[in-house]
């Protein structure tokens, strides 16, 4: 690394070379979502509904638009009676309006959209928008949601329906029956907030022909794509959206956000609309399901697991979004990963009057590995076993069959547990400490899948000047996608990684992408990049060897080829290029899923789930203390299964980075709602944490395949899951108490020391 | 509107700015230094950090007029040239690969060449405590903490080494 000003190359407009952006990342020139700029833009703000439930009567603005700088309020009402703007949209249920017309269901769903010269102006108006609703009764909690009587949000989901799924295999209830120990609980987990630093951001702009544009903050550009082209009644090439990095996802960013509002404004006002949320905007934008999950495990008197039923109940919030097909993967990976007869999971997902709930890091898995894994300890404690002898009787080994029915190939769990189990000295000791401290170690392994069946695709373009660029719509966002996928195409083409660069996102010019979620893009998009590279290797040796047949393949170095013609003569990329009067040259890849991956039956959900299963493991060593519930993580170490790991450093940096994340929803985050009302929409009263919350001690282990020719296996997710249920672990071995309901809050540690009737047999 | 002038990394800069306007927006809005970040909007997350007459502040916390006359210094407005602090935290941050997504990271870098250049004997669980104001959702803290002992050693507070 140079300081010389002439080598930042900021310069280039669609791409970056990856160990400037490290130095860019740290002075701060690193350009985010947030950052774009489009000019002559105008700014809007939502109004927001107050009340949870209840059917909006009238709507004033007359006011709002006197403020100067005002260029439009538009309302639900006005949107309602737009023939060309689409009554309702979602990707699975048609039940969301673009802004609320008739009812409003959750407090911050927008319902009217003010358009401004400034942002400021934009605020100032909204709130002078006078929006009159009748309430009607409201329901919060998912359980409470399914019971007969429940205030319904949706009519035509009378019981608030929103995903009901089973899961058959075996007999497990005749099994339970026989089993000679049966331990049944149940888990409780509540709203979480993603918290991503950056808020979410969107600019859009009409083109006088009719052609939509967006800027957006998404981690799904192509949905997004689509989902605008059927609310506007467009054909999709006629809407070009464009994403920078973001600044943090974790699920976030994954549904249409702001880009219909946006869309809707621009339209309004016929110039570009942008639209940021401040971060109490952004509490009520997307949350993590709430979840209670009753789990009864049967088991043998020696440990040998024999029977698992699962009851999950989700909350979906007042839309649905992804719920109705992502609370079928939160119970598929319920019962763990574990080699289990006889399993049962059943999972219905809840309307609730609250946010609208989406995939939150490691999705639909925390709220279920929490269960398992909580359960697996309580299991050993009433068999008198050591947990971590009890995972290694029972975890998944090659062969075994998992509750889908699939033969499990490649599984290294127990290798897993050995790891995290050293990385915190599990067998020794606790060192001295003052009496009211406690101090204990926990463990929780966790299995989870990647989405199924999915597509990825890249061109990897040669341009005349000799440049190498990857084109692709896998976003960066904090996980190193770019960088890994200059490393792929880089090792592949063998030149340095520092001499490919990688677009920003552009429908128009990055090809096809399922979506950046689910740790799948090392997988799918590497895999694309690396076939892109390959095709573009063989189109350049062809470009080398053209008019001499027989002349063997040109080797490869750092921008050139070496040619034997006979005599060895190397050829820059740019020359060959030029001989053959080529402006670019490009190679494509692209990864699909067999066919069939991901199709379940309907009844049982028996079939091939996923096409990549991820497997971790975390252990911690905690410090209870017990005058004042206090709970302190001393040392946390995460072990994951990487496969073909494309960048150790990064690997650790997710594994490790995972763990804090995840150390928040175990010990401080909780969505609280009084009357329908988000109580803490802010980084004050929801506490994420700082590095003083941190462990003292950080450690990864990444196991890895060394067959040159495996797959990578994502890990982003791997230890953010099972942090809840090792600390909880951990907290019963220091105190003896259990507690199934996150967040493990000082009040809540205090009361289960003092109340003894959840301690443990 | 008010007309406020303050030195902006180095160089005499003025804005007409509305009385309410925080600093953090006409940094951001209309001085295009977007190394200042917003977050939360109410001083606990320092994604917004500036150094104001050398100390590190949130930038949302502060209206604009109130630093007519000062001296504002931002994450981009790094000289390495003249200042051997800057360089060494960069590059202590760039090789430890200090960084996931990154928003917060240069408000943290600079938050530790402020601190160093006020006290360069700050030892790294000083200045670990001092950064408990510097929120990383990505959790990048042990890879911040190996920039930070790369800077300043592994002992307690040390002797003599003068820099900045
Ligand atoms: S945005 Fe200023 S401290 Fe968070
Ligand atoms: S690196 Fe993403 S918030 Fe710190």
């Amino acid at each position: 690394m140079t300081d010389d000003a002439t080598t930042y190359p900021g310069r280039e407009p669609l791409a970056r070379r990856m160990t400037a952006d490290a130095w860019d990342r740290v002075i701060g020139r690193f350009g985010f979502a947030v950052d774009r700029r489009i000019e002559g833009s105008a700014h809007a703000f939502a109004v927001r509904s107050s009340v949870p439930h209840g059917t909006i009567t009238a709507i004033d603005s007359n006011e709002a638009k006197t403020v100067p700088g005002v260029l439009a309020v538009i309302t639900g009402p006005d949107v309602r009676v737009d023939p060309s703007v689409a009554t309702t949209h979602g990707e699975t249920r048609q039940d969301q309006p673009v802004l609320a017309f008739d009812k409003v269901r959750y407090v911050g769903e927008p319902v009217a959209l003010v358009v401004a010269e400034t942002r400021t102006a934009a605020e100032d108006a909204a709130a002078l928008v006078d929006v009159e609703i009748a309430e009607l009764d409201l329901v919060v909690d998912h359980e409470l949601a399914g019971q007969p009587g429940a205030p319904v949000l949706h009519e035509a989901w009378p019981d608030n329906e929103c995903g009901t799924w089973t899961l058959r295999h075996g007999d497990a209830e005749a099994a339970m029956a026989r089993a000679e120990v049966v331990h049944r609980a149940t888990y409780r987990s509540p709203a979480a907030n993603h918290a991503p630093m950056e808020p979410h951001v969107a600019t859009a702009a009409w083109l006088p022909d009719g052609r939509l544009e967006v800027w957006t903050s998404t981690q799904a550009p192509y949905p997004v794509r689509r989902r605008l082209a059927e609310i506007f009644g467009l054909a999709e090439d006629r809407v070009r959206v464009c994403v920078d990095p973001l600044g943090g996802g974790f699920g976030s960013k994954l549904d249409l956000r702001l880009e219909a509002l946006v869309a809707l404004g621009s339209r309004a006002v016929r110039r570009p609309v942008r639209m940021e949320l401040r971060r109490d905007e952004v509490f009520v934008t997307s949350a993590k399901h709430a979840a209670t999950v009753t789990i009864t495990t049967g088991a043998d008197r020696d440990g040998t697991l024999r029977a698992r039923i699962v009851d999950i109940v989700y909350n979906g919030g007042a839309y649905a979004l992804s719920t109705p097909r992502s609370t079928r993967t939160g119970m598929i990976r319920s019962p763990g990963p574990y080699a289990i007869p006889d399993v049962l999971c059943r999972v219905v997902g809840r309307y609730t009057n609250t946010v609208p709930a989406g995939p939150f890091r490691g999705a639909m898995t925390g709220q279920v590995c929490w269960a398992h894994e909580s359960a697996t300890d309580e299991l050993a404690a009433l068999l008198g076993m050591d947990p971590l002898e009890l995972r290694m009787r029972n975890v998944l080994r090659d062969g075994d069959l998992f509750a889908t029915g699939e033969a499990m190939h490649g599984m290294r769990y127990r290798e897993l547990v050995d790891a995290a189990a050293k990385g915190v000295d599990w067998d020794a000791d606790a060192g001295p400490t003052r009496p009211e401290l406690a101090r204990g170690k926990g463990m929780a392994v966790v299995l989870k899948s990647t989405r199924t069946p999915s597509r990825s695709e890249a061109h990897i373009v040669l341009d005349a000047t000799g440049r190498v660029t990857v084109r692709t719509s896998t976003v960066e966002m904090g996980q190193g996608a770019h960088a890994s996928m200059a490393q792929l195409a880089a090792a592949r083409l063998e030149m340095p990684a520092d001499d490919v660069l990688v677009s920003t996102i552009d429908t128009h010019r990055t090809p096809f992408d399922t979506t950046t979620s689910s740790s799948r893009s090392t997988l799918t998009m590497g895999t694309a990049v690396e076939r892109a590279a390959d095709d573009l290797r063989r189109r350049i040796d062809e470009l080398a060897t053209a008019g001499r047949p027989g002349t063997a393949a040109p080797t490869h170095s750092n921008g050139a080829v070496t040619v034997a013609l006979p005599e060895p003569t190397v050829l820059r990329y740019e020359d060959l290029l030029a001989g053959a009067g080529l402006d670019e040259l490009v190679g494509t890849g692209c990864y699909q899923s067999p066919p069939g991956a991901g199709e379940m039956d309907p009844e049982t959900t028996q079939g091939m789930h996923t096409v990549s299963w991820h497997q971790g493991a975390v252990a911690v060593e905690v410090e209870v203390d017990v005058e004042t519930g206090r709970v302190r993580v001393l040392r946390a170490h995460g072990a994951s299964f990487a496969g073909r790991a494309v960048d150790e450093r990064r690997i650790r940096k997710q594994t490790e980075g995972g763990m804090i994340f995840g150390l928040g929803q175990v010990l401080m985050e909780e969505v609280v709602y009084d009357d329908g009302q988000v109580m803490n929409p802010n980084l004050s009263d929801y506490q994420i944490p700082s590095i003083l919350d941190a462990p003292e001690r950080v450690g990864s282990t990444v196991l890895t395949d060394p067959d040159p020719d495996a797959h990578p296996h994502g890990v982003g997710e791997n230890t953010v899951p099972p942090m809840a249920p090792a600390i909880a672990n951990a907290i019963c071995a220091a105190t003896g108490v259990r507690i199934r309901d996150l967040p493990l809050t000082p009040e809540k540690v205090l009361r289960a020391i003092h109340e003894p009737a959840v301690r443990t047999p | 509107m008010t007309s406020v002038e303050f030195r902006l990394n180095g160089a005499q800069v003025a804005f007409d700015v509305a009385g309410r306007e925080t600093l953090l927006e006409t940094l951001r809005d209309t001085a295009g230094t977007t190394s200042v970040r917003y977050c939360c909007g109410i001083g606990v997350c320092g994604t917004c950090t500036v150094l104001l007459d050398a100390l590190p502040v949130s930038s949302c916390l502060l209206l604009t007029v109130m630093v007519d006359g000062r001296d504002v210094v931002t994450a981009e407005g790094a000289d390495v040239r003249h200042s051997p602090v800057t360089r060494r935290v960069r590059d202590a941050f760039v090789d430890a690969q200090a960084y996931q997504c990154s928003y917060c990271i240069p408000a943290i870098a600079l938050t530790v060449r402020g601190l160093l250049q006020q006290d360069p004997e700050m030892d790294a669980d000083e200045l670990k405590t001092a950064l408990g104001g510097n929120l990383c959702r990505c959790g990048s803290y042990p890879q911040v903490l190996d920039a930070v002992r790369r800077l300043v050693g592994t002992s307690g507070r040390r002797g003599g080494e003068q820099d900045g």
